[in-house]
């Protein structure tokens, strides 16, 4: 359904993604992660033919996705950053959206905008943030776009509706599969939807796999340190304790005679992505 | 009902310009509204010559259509400008549809409040006649198609305007300059200054708008 191939994409001089390669070839719930300003948004406009690649390919649904109208009709990309047609209601944008796409579901639309309380007669620009972003999802789920791809779904959503979304999302792609790509930093939140997970790092994809695969491919060893990195030289140290007790990262293959833990998605793309420059705290110790 | 991707390039022209038109209903109030304001403008101001400019003969119906041409340039600049910020998300349309139907809708408009104006300068001709018949020389004269399009020209240059202002507000005002500075250099070399001047603008606005457009798309 997307495939990417040796994708660059240079905003004037700065590189955002570089041979990035991609490909999911069936309907599935996949989460884009990533640190601030890896490429996620970017990569989200490419695959929405918004943005040219500088070089490289991008194919959605086995077409070129820039600038092409098959792939506009079948695919939505709903981020934070989105205006929608300032002078128009909301009414009036679903009845477009029900021009625009094929296979708009009105009655589910209808359905969500009553249960949500999103006042139909107002402008977007009218809403708050977390009705902006309620509306824009639900907007997103009613097109049925066979790609949708939702970046930050839930900004400004407050918990309780955060999770009703979360329902609404899934019980939409169980109802009718297609290809939905959620980018978020609420991995935690998110992790029990996905089936599938894509980390972005330093401008390609670090990992892409199965999120349960993901998750148990790495296990948390604690001991002590020496004996630990004995064992696996390469292992991630993530605390280290002046009273023993030190904590590392290993693939779960390794075997080792030490206390182990299971790890979460969540932690695992944390400590995987985290940048070696120390922590906050030496900021502050640095003016004492 | 037929699906946009089976749609002509036409028939998805059409489709965008009734959207964008549908988006964009405040600038048809906001035309309106502002000619009318510039028409009593005229009105009162010819009503008020027998007190304040007692030689001020009925030719002076040319320096009353002033307001309403600048109330009407005003009116396109926000016309350029809203064309050019609008996105229309999420409702992707190719990029030669959104051109064609942006020039189209620019050409439209402009033509209609050409013509618009053009009515109005005999309205109030008319309505002098009838009012004052003995006092009014009616200068309805035979370069009125010349007079309709240098009017539109002049609107046209307005959206550009628009266009740039939407781009990058300071190079608009720069361009603007450039553009005043032309009109006076043309204004002391040739006699015809209000038809070479439009076009010596005209070009400083075209060549601008297409450097800041190719500026846009190398970002």
């Amino acid at each position: 359904m997307i495939n990417c191939v040796n994708v660059r994409k240079k905003f004037g001089r700065k590189i955002v993604l570089d041979e990035l390669n991609l490909q999911i070839d069936e309907p599935k719930l996949v989460g884009l992660v990533g640190r601030n300003g890896v490429g996620k948004s970017t990569l989200m406009s490419l695959l929405a033919g918004l943005e040219k690649p500088t070089k490289g390919k991008v194919e959605v649904l086995e077409q070129s996705a820039f600038d092409n109208l098959y792939v506009s009709v079948n695919s939505i990309y709903i981020h934070p950053n989105m205006t929608f047609p300032a002078n128009l209601s909301l009414r009036e944008l679903c009845q477009m959206g029900a021009q625009f796409y094929m296979h708009w579901d009105q009655a589910l639309s209808e359905k969500l905008f009553t249960y949500f309380d999103i006042p139909l007669h107002q402008t977007f620009q009218q809403l708050s943030t977390g009705m902006k972003s309620m509306f824009a999802t639900i907007f997103g789920l009613a097109t049925r776009a066979a790609v949708t791809l939702l970046d930050e779904p839930v900004n400004g959503i407050d918990e309780g509706l955060r999770k009703d979304m979360y329902r609404a999302i899934l019980k939409e792609y169980i109802a009718y599969p297609r290809l939905i790509i959620i980018s978020s930093h609420l991995l935690d939140e998110l992790a029990h939807l996905l089936e599938e997970i894509v980390i972005l790092h330093d401008g390609k994809v670090l990992v892409h796999d199965n999120i349960d695969d993901f998750a148990s491919s790495h296990m948390i060893w604690e001991g002590e340190l020496s004996r630990m990195l004995a064992a696996y030289p390469d292992a991630l140290i993530l605390e280290r304790s002046p009273f023993g007790g030190d904590r590392v990262l290993v693939p779960s293959h390794i075997a080792g005679d030490f206390q182990q833990q299971a790890i979460s998605a969540k932690d695992l793309y944390l400590y995987l992505t985290a940048e070696k420059k120390g922590s906050i705290d030496d900021v502050f110790s640095n003016n004492e | 009902m037929m699906s946009f991707q089976t749609m002509s390039s036409n028939q998805l022209s059409r489709f965008f310009i009734k959207w964008t038109w549908r988006n964009n209903r405040q600038i048809v109030l906001f035309t309106i509204v502002s000619q009318l304001i510039a028409l009593a403008l005229a009105l009162v101001t010819e009503d008020q010559r027998m007190q304040g400019f007692a030689d001020f003969q009925f030719t002076s119906i040319y320096y009353n259509l002033v307001p309403l041409i600048v109330a009407g340039c005003l009116s396109t600049m926000m016309l350029g400008a809203a064309l050019k910020q609008q996105r229309l998300e999420p409702f992707q349309f190719p990029k030669h549809v959104k051109q064609r139907g942006s020039i189209v809708i620019a050409v439209l408009y402009s033509a209609a409040l050409t013509l618009a104006i053009i009515l109005t300068r005999y309205v109030i001709g008319i309505y002098f006649l009838l009012i004052e018949p003995e006092q009014t020389i009616l200068r309805a004269n035979e370069q009125v198609w010349l007079q309709a399009m240098l009017l539109f020209v002049w609107l046209m240059m307005a959206c550009i305007l628009g266009f740039l202002y939407a781009i990058n507000k300071v190079y608009a005002f720069l361009v603007c300059i450039v553009s005043l500075v032309a009109m006076i250099v043309v204004a002391q070399l040739f006699e015809h200054v209000l038809y070479i001047g439009t076009a010596s603008i005209a070009v400083i606005l075209a060549a601008a708008l297409i450097w800041m457009i190719r500026q846009e798309e190398a970002v």
